[in-house]
């Protein structure tokens, strides 16, 4: 029998995370969303410990479960979709030193993000030309004569909190082409030659930093390298594979804080609706979206408990990701459509949320890629 | 039956196409930025006529019809949505408010020229009671000549001279025309308010009437109901430009972009998008065709084609502009690509003409009481 129920650690990290989402995060959330970065709530984050929620207790992490992570995320979504994506990318680049990492990188970066002595950490995978294409990228790792450093050149797009982090997990080609030749490396922002680039201006998640990086001769030193040279890729895609349960819990908590604010909402409005004779439509157009977020948390949860399990759960996160993307912005779009009918604004938390949930179907693999990565599966499940 | 435009129409689709892809496709991109507003665009408009394309020539208007304010809308709406809602809502109250028959007095004389001729904005506010964007209850009331009441978001409130609305006296729905520069008008809004989803060249914002003296009023007659069937023509045309926008980026952008070695339009799943796109957008426009020649043939069954167009184009919109931002990636999220506006314009776009989803409660009840 599947059992769905958190154990009692990972219920206490969600309530924690709750109480703070709806006690204090929800009230400053308008604020992030003129751009103002959450610096508070990233350092109230760690101090609650959800930034290193997978990370060994003995560097300072919860070492709890994706279970965990993915639960409290949602809370945090359900709040302030800028923070959550703040924590999303710190917790899933600390996992990928926890488990990639020797210990003393362990001991050197994953101390500091869980304090939060380090604002945030980042994953620079993606470039101008690799976007979809990731194994692709061009940016360069040559080793030095004497082996002790590496020289990066290249430039890394789209970078969430790249210009805020600690430390940045970037990914470079340091062999061949193709998926083999890629290493990763764990990148000081302060060494010289790694610079920051424009501030995109988006649509939504206003609060969170997306930026380009430059790689000018950075001299990384080789024990800074997670893992042998060629598994970067591995790296970039076990990152994703968790990733992407977060990048689904974190669309389902935007779009449940869309859904109650809208059902909130509608109830003072009922008389209006009957008289225009739509009340069975809102009804049944609600029905919809709360059956759907519901079904796309099941999926999250399903994905996350393989992954604590130990089983293979590429194509679950694929199909979690997809299916709670989409269901997400239907239910903001839904949302929006019908907050816009009955005079709860044009404007708000609402709105807010549909801009916001909107990346969620794009980054760490757009839908596209999530059915590529599905449909290879299970291709490969039948021969 | 005729599926192309006369050559009037066609003659001035042609020019407004000429006017967005010199001048207004490029100066959207810095509304979108919040340098200047759609407004600044006004005075050109005016001068192609286009501020009184229903009004006749002895009103100071193109004397044109609806079929023509349909496919201007629809142009304007390739460069951008809330200008295109700009000209809508002051090309309907206009209409309407001449219907009233505003313009004969002395005091309402000027107002009227001025505004058929370009020189000052109208907007319209029709029903919203509660801010209901589907609910035909005026929301202001009129006691004594002068207007009280409140609606949260209008079209061109900030930047318009005049306004054109319905009221209720004693239990009586009339239209009323009113001087927002005067006593009893106040249009401040805070930030939250002015942060719409949408539309944000529009500047949309509340408008709040405490004994506001009307410059004219006059019993309903049929100027509020053609008034509000001209909005949801007006709504459809505009989503559909909108629409034509975002498709026409989403296409070029799969041409150019390069993943796996070849341009992405080289793949399936984009292949079908694209088409599903342009196949929907095309209904959409035949439906929005129908509707305005109804509208100008005056035939009884003009606002069920009205609210089909509606639907139409509410769905085609939201659909066509999704695709194209998925089309675009990570760089359809940001400001830099045309694509996210009018993403975010479907669902302010009610603000104008209601909601499909009220559209949709019409024609079931229509077909209801047909059976």
């Amino acid at each position: 029998m599947v059992d769905f129920h958190p154990s009692a650690a990972e219920a206490v990290i969600a309530a924690k995370a709750r109480e703070y989402a709806r006690g204090t995060l929800a009230q400053q959330a308008g604020r992030y969303d003129d751009g103002e970065f959450p610096e508070g709530p990233a350092r109230e984050l760690a101090r609650l410990g959800l930034m290193a929620i997978k990370s060994p207790t003995e560097y300072g992490g919860a070492g709890l479960t994706q279970v965990a992570y993915v639960s409290a995320l949602r809370e945090i979504a359900w709040a302030c979709g800028s923070t959550a994506v703040t924590m999303a990318v710190t917790n899933m680049t600390g996992e990928m030193i926890a488990t990639f990492g020797d210990d003393a990188q362990k001991d050197r970066w994953l101390r500091k993000i869980a304090s939060g002595e380090m604002l945030s950490a980042a994953f620079a995978l993606s470039e101008p030309s690799a976007g979809s294409d990731a194994s692709s990228l061009g940016t360069k790792a040559v080793a030095s004569d004497d082996g002790s450093f590496y020289t990066l050149d290249g430039t890394k797009s789209w970078i969430t909190t790249g210009d805020r982090a600690g430390v940045v997990l970037t990914m470079a080609r340091t062999g061949g082409p193709g998926a083999k030749g890629i290493s990763a490396f764990l990148v000081d922002p302060a060494l010289p030659g790694f610079g920051v680039l424009r501030h995109e201006s988006k649509m939504g998640l206003r609060g969170s930093s997306t930026v380009g990086l430059a790689f000018e001769g950075v001299r990384v030193p080789t024990h800074e390298r997670l893992g042998p040279e060629g598994i970067g890729f591995r790296v970039a895609m076990t990152a994703l594979d968790g990733g992407r349960c977060g990048i689904g819990a974190q669309a389902v908590g935007i779009a449940t804080g869309a859904l109650e604010a809208l059902v909130q909402g509608l109830g003072e409005r009922k008389l209006v609706d009957r008289r225009l004779g739509l009340t069975q439509l809102v009804d049944f157009r609600i029905a919809d979206m709360a059956t759907r977020l519901e079904a796309a948390w099941l999926l999250v949860l399903r994905a996350s408990q393989r992954k604590d399990a130990g089983l293979p759960m590429t194509r679950e996160a694929a199909m979690a990701k997809v299916f709670a993307t989409e269901a997400a912005n239907f239910v903001c779009q839904r949302a929006m459509e019908l907050a816009t009918a009955h005079g709860l604004g044009t404007r708000g938390r609402i709105a807010r949320a549909l801009r916001d949930v909107r990346v969620s179907r794009i980054y760490e693999g757009t839908s596209e890629v999530q059915r590529i990565v599905i449909a290879r599966e299970l291709v490969a499940g039948l021969g | 039956m005729r599926m192309q435009h006369d050559e009037t129409t066609a003659m001035i689709a042609k020019e407004v196409q000429n006017l967005v892809r010199a001048e207004l496709a490029d100066a959207a991109m810095k509304w979108n930025e919040g340098h200047g507003s759609a407004a600044d665009a006004l005075p050109k408009l005016g001068g192609m006529g286009l501020l009184g394309i229903l009004a006749s020539e002895t009103d100071g208007g193109s004397e044109l019809d609806d079929n023509v304010l349909a496919v201007v809308l629809e142009q304007l709406a390739i460069a951008d949505a809330g200008l295109a809602a700009l000209v809508a809502g002051h090309n309907i109250a206009l209409a309407a408010g001449l219907r009233a028959g505003f313009g004969v007095s002395d005091a309402s004389r000027d107002a009227m020229r001025a505004c058929a001729g370009g020189d000052a904005l109208l907007c319209w506010i029709d029903g919203r009671a509660d801010g209901h964007l589907d609910d035909d209850s005026p929301a202001f009331e009129l006691r004594e000549g002068r207007l009280y009441g409140a609606v949260p978001s209008v079209i061109g409130a900030p930047t318009a001279r005049y306004a054109i609305t319905t009221v209720e006296q004693q239990s009586e729905f009339r239209i009323a025309l009113v001087d927002l520069h005067g006593e009893g008008v106040d249009r401040n809004a805070t930030a939250a308010e002015r942060e719409l989803v949408g539309l944000r060249s529009a500047d949309a914002g509340p408008i709040r009437f405490d004994g506001a003296p009307v410059l004219a009023d006059a019993r309903k007659t049929g100027a509020q109901a053609l008034g509000r069937t001209r909005a949801r023509l007006a709504m459809a045309a505009i989503l559909c430009g909108s629409a034509r926008a975002a498709h026409e980026a989403g296409v070029r952008y799969t041409l150019e972009r390069v993943q796996f070695g070849k341009p992405i339009a080289a793949f399936q799943p984009m292949q079908w998008q694209t088409a599903d796109s342009t196949t929907e957008l095309t209904g959409a426009q035949l439906l929005l065709g129908r509707a305005a020649a109804s509208l100008v043939a005056a035939t009884a069954d003009a606002p069920d084609h009205v609210d089909r167009a509606v639907v139409a184009a509410f769905e085609t919109a939201r659909r066509v502009s999704d695709r194209a931002l998925q089309m675009h990636g990570g760089y359809g999220y940001t400001t830099d690509y045309a694509v996210e506006r009018p993403y975010r314009d479907v669902y302010a776009l009610p603000l104008l003409g209601g909601t499909a989803l009220a559209a949709r409660a019409r024609i079931a009840a229509r077909l209801a009481d047909a059976a």
